[in-house]
């Protein structure tokens, strides 16, 4: 069943069109509900992802081997490309850290605004929410795959420098 | 040429009877919770309670060899002593019971596959080298669960199924109806 492929721009329309649809259609008033809508879809496809991609694999024995199978095997597969730096507390807190997420490459928030101006503060807020908007995404999908390798986890995402980009993993007890 | 063909027939319901001594009798599937997502029988009698109980009763032995990620407490506590040392997927033969054997396959994810076959006559067949035998007969299941579990992969990658509840797809009935039966015409024992 191999070899069944789609284009790279397929996707990036797809998830676009996907947030802009829940983010402007569906929810407008309510970008919280948005953002949960998102991450659940996300999250399906983690699990999806994570039973494929750990089929031809022995059973990971801790949690440090299956966040290095997110960076490296997991994160090749879906992006091409491997994590660019992976911290830890050793208590449950991962950092995952993305020097060129795929998927921000080709968005644009204007870095030379300055703060100082009211009303450009507030469109700079929205472009950088819209920005948050497409990583819930990628987020439930990270939350998905450690869910189905049985580690429950919360992920936020961080994204301070464009298109650089960390998700932070928080292990539950 | 009627007549011909009705003659084959005839043959191909027969062998079955013929080959029932080491035949596949049921598959199923069990999930991360350890509940039932997929179960098939391929004999004719009326015996899914009887299975589902055989299968269930199976996954004590697959919680017991089946290496858990262990949880996060115990390892800040006992740094050293995570790790098991069995973490294939496949796990061999789990348990005889008088008429059935019983193989299990564990995945990454936490889902089980169960086999419930009749070969317990298979020690029988040839004496001379029980060893070989059982071996090329245990690299056939692995092959079996191998292709099983990707049938699985593309039933629940389907957008249409709902993670953690019962596959009622008819093409992956299907297809597991196929490597079933291409397991028992590759099964040269």
């Amino acid at each position: 069943m191999g070899g069944r492929e789609v284009a790279e721009s397929c996707v990036d329309n797809l998830i676009i069109e996907m947030v802009s649809a829940y983010c402007n259609r569906f929810y407008e008033s309510k970008p919280d509900l948005a953002a949960r809508r998102i991450e659940a879809i996300g999250y399906q496809v983690g699990l999806q992802l994570s039973e494929r991609y750990t089929m031809e694999r022995p059973r990971f024995t801790d949690h440090l081997e299956a966040i290095k199978f997110i960076c490296k095997d997991f994160w090749s597969e879906v992006f091409k490309k491997q994590i660019d730096n992976l911290k830890t507390n050793h208590r449950g807190t991962f950092v995952l850290q993305d020097n060129r997420f795929r998927w921000l490459t080709r968005m644009s928030v204007d870095p030379t605004q300055t703060n100082t101006d009211s009303s450009l503060e507030t469109t700079e807020n929205k472009e950088t929410q819209s920005a948050s908007m497409h990583l819930y995404f990628p987020c439930g999908i990270i939350r998905g795959a450690l869910t189905s390798l049985g580690i429950p986890c919360a992920v936020s995402a961080d994204m301070s420098n464009l298109p650089a980009c960390s998700f932070v993993v928080r292990i539950k007890v | 040429m009627l007549r011909k063909r009705r003659r084959s027939d005839q043959i191909r319901s027969l062998r079955p009877r013929s080959v029932a001594r080491k035949m596949i009798v049921c598959v199923s599937i069990v999930g991360h919770q350890n509940n039932p997502l997929f179960l098939h029988s391929f004999t004719e009698a009326d015996d899914a309670l009887k299975l589902h109980h055989v299968v269930h009763c199976s996954l004590d032995v697959i919680d017991e060899r089946g290496s858990h990620v262990v949880p996060f407490a115990y390892e800040i506590n006992n740094p050293k002593k995570t790790g098991s040392t069995l973490n294939e997927t496949f796990l061999g033969l789990l348990y005889p019971t008088e008429s059935y054997k019983v193989y299990g396959y564990l995945t990454n994810t936490k889902v089980k596959f169960i086999l419930v076959t009749t070969d317990v006559d298979v020690r029988d067949a040839d004496v001379r080298n029980v060893s070989a035998l059982s071996l090329r007969l245990l690299l056939q299941y692995a092959f079996f669960f191998r292709r099983f579990h990707s049938a699985y992969v593309d039933a629940v990658s389907n957008p249409f199924h709902v993670p953690g509840k019962k596959i009622n797809s008819r093409s992956f009935a299907e297809r597991v109806s196929t490597i079933v039966k291409s397991f028992g015409l590759g099964g040269a024992v």
